[in-house]
């Protein structure tokens, strides 16, 4: 009986889940270092979002990043380097990542996430006074307007 | 209520499957607490959360008997003449239901609260890595005391021996569970005698730190960035409060060790932020002096 019973919640919870895996869901970042290391000034953007050629990039001008010194260890670098590069949007395309990626140029290498054509089209009502005037301030934040954002999430308002 | 007529009526066979669901559903839920399975354990905890909640709506209703009613605590349990092991159940049962149900429900309760508030995440955490402990323990204690054992197993297991395996096993359990967050007496004061060698090296004269010159630094204005003249742009000129990076909007936890007790206890990231902060603000490096009169300050917060 017991057996069932988790089989059988299994089953609902698995199609519960399998409904959200889709266009407004990336896979959220999992890696410890990550996690820690770029989720200081700002929240830890998923992979999915940029091509490893730009992650390679960005991992190469961390002494200069939009303006900041975010410089790691050499260590850290590397094994945030080697995360980010392997969960690429054009490596693993998944979820969001498909529509995101649809808009690089191929060779090109963004920096930012929010110049994606996508991305501009979706937030294409928000205002420099309505980031004001929310709170949210950048919209580089984007837990201020989407609650599940760290979870890969972006189908709220 | 149709749904409670059916307890009354099988409470044996209801409390069998209300426990397995509770089990099934904390069962997933626990080993799907990661990020990348998240909607499942969102789900399974949903369901944990309503199962817990409803035991308890269902002990209150008039007429439950059997398992569902809640144990009594200093009931009327006529002392045996002879100390059995179910009459012992029947004594730590009270005490069991109590911290079964204040730990099940704090797990479930405060998961459903962090969905909608994020401070919560650290208290479910914590709750959701202590059930198995007092699950474990529950499971014990009716081993121990319900479980028909094997004739010759049943004679060696006088009630004497199983207080005393299960003395055993509490003192184990705590002892397992007290050994982790054991830490360094005060990693604060650990983290500032780093800096008081580095200062005392790097300072000719040095006299020691003094907080009022950290706090003065930590209130500075400066014009080496004018996006970002001060400390307080993005730590707020109260350590004690949350703070928000001034660019990206990102919110930042409280500095001060008296609300936030995990800063200032890793060196590495201390000496990472203080570099990289300073650079920002002051344009320069903060000198070893400097350093020291900012933690300081903010240990004295
Ligand atoms: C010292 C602070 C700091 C750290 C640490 C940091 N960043 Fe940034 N990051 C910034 C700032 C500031 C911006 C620009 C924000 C703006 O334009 O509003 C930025 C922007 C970005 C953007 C572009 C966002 C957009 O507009 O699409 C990406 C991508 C990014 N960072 C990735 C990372 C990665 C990966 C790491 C870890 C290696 C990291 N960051 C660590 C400060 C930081
Ligand atoms: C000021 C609030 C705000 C900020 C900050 C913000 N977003 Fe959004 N986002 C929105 C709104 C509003 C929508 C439109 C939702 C809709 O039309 O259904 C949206 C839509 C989206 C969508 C499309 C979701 C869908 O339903 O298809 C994605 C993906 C997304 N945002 C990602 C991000 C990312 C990544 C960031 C941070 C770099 C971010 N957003 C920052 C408000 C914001
Ligand atoms: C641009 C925004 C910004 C400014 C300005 C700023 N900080 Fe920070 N600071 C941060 C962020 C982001 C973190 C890391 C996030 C976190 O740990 O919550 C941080 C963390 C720290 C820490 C780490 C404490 C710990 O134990 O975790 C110290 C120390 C620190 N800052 C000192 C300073 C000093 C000193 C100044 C002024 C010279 C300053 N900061 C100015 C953004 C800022």
């Amino acid at each position: 009986m017991l057996r069932a019973c988790l089989g059988a919640a299994f089953l609902v919870a698995v199609h519960a889940g399998s409904a959200w895996a889709d266009q407004d869901w990336v896979p959220p970042v999992t890696d410890p270092a990550t996690l820690k290391e770029c989720g200081e000034c700002h929240m830890a953007f998923q992979p999915a979002f940029l091509p490893a050629r730009s992650w390679d990039k960005m991992m190469d001008t961390l002494d200069d990043h939009f303006g900041d010194n975010a410089s790691l260890p050499a260590d850290t670098t590397a094994a945030i380097r080697a995360y980010l590069t392997a969960n690429a949007g054009d490596v693993r395309p998944q979820g969001l990542a498909r529509s995101f990626m649809a808009w690089v140029e191929p060779g090109g290498a963004p920096q930012r996430l929010t110049e994606n054509p996508d991305f501009r089209r979706e937030h294409r009502k928000i205002t420099a006074q309505k980031l004001q005037r929310s709170g949210a301030l950048s919209i580089v934040n984007c837990p201020a307007c989407h609650q599940g954002a760290d979870r890969g999430w972006y189908d709220d308002d | 209520m149709s749904a409670l007529s059916l307890i009354s009526r099988h409470p044996v066979a209801t409390w069998r499957l209300w426990h397995a669901g509770l089990v099934g559903s904390g069962l997933v839920a626990y080993v799907t607490a990661d990020e990348d399975t998240y909607a499942l354990h969102q789900f399974s905890g949903y369901l944990f959360a309503v199962l817990a909640v409803g035991r308890l709506i269902v002990a209150a209703a008039p007429g439950i008997r059997g398992p569902w009613r809640l144990p009594q605590p200093g009931g009327k349990a006529a002392a045996p003449a002879r100390l059995t092991r179910g009459a012992m159940f029947q004594r730590v049962r009270p005490l069991m239901t109590a911290v079964l149900i204040g730990v099940l429900l704090a797990a479930g309760l405060s998961g459903v609260g962090a969905d909608w508030i994020h401070r919560l995440e650290k208290l479910h955490e914590a709750v959701g890595e202590a059930t198995p402990w007092v699950v474990l323990a529950h499971v014990a204690v009716v081993v121990a005391l319900l479980a028909r054992l094997p004739q010759g197993l049943r004679r060696m297991a006088t009630p004497q021996r199983a207080l005393s395996a299960l003395a055993a096993a509490g003192l184990l359990a705590t002892l397992m569970g007290a050994a982790p967050p054991a830490r360094a007496a005060d990693p604060q004061q650990a983290l500032l005698g780093v800096f008081t060698e580095r200062a005392k090296a790097a300072t000719p004269g040095f006299a020691g730190f003094d907080p009022k010159r950290g706090e003065a630094l930590f209130l500075s204005r400066n014009t080496a960035n004018p996006e970002l003249p001060s400390c307080a742009s993005c730590h707020t000129q109260d350590p004690r409060a949350s703070g928000r990076h001034a660019k990206t909007g990102r919110a930042i936890d409280p500095m001060a060790p008296s609300v936030n007790r995990e800063r200032f206890t890793d060196l590495a990231q201390v000496d990472k932020r203080l570099g990289r902060d300073c650079e920002t603000v002051l344009g320069r490096a903060c000198t070893p002096l400097e350093q020291g009169d900012f933690v300081a300050f903010m240990l004295s917060r």
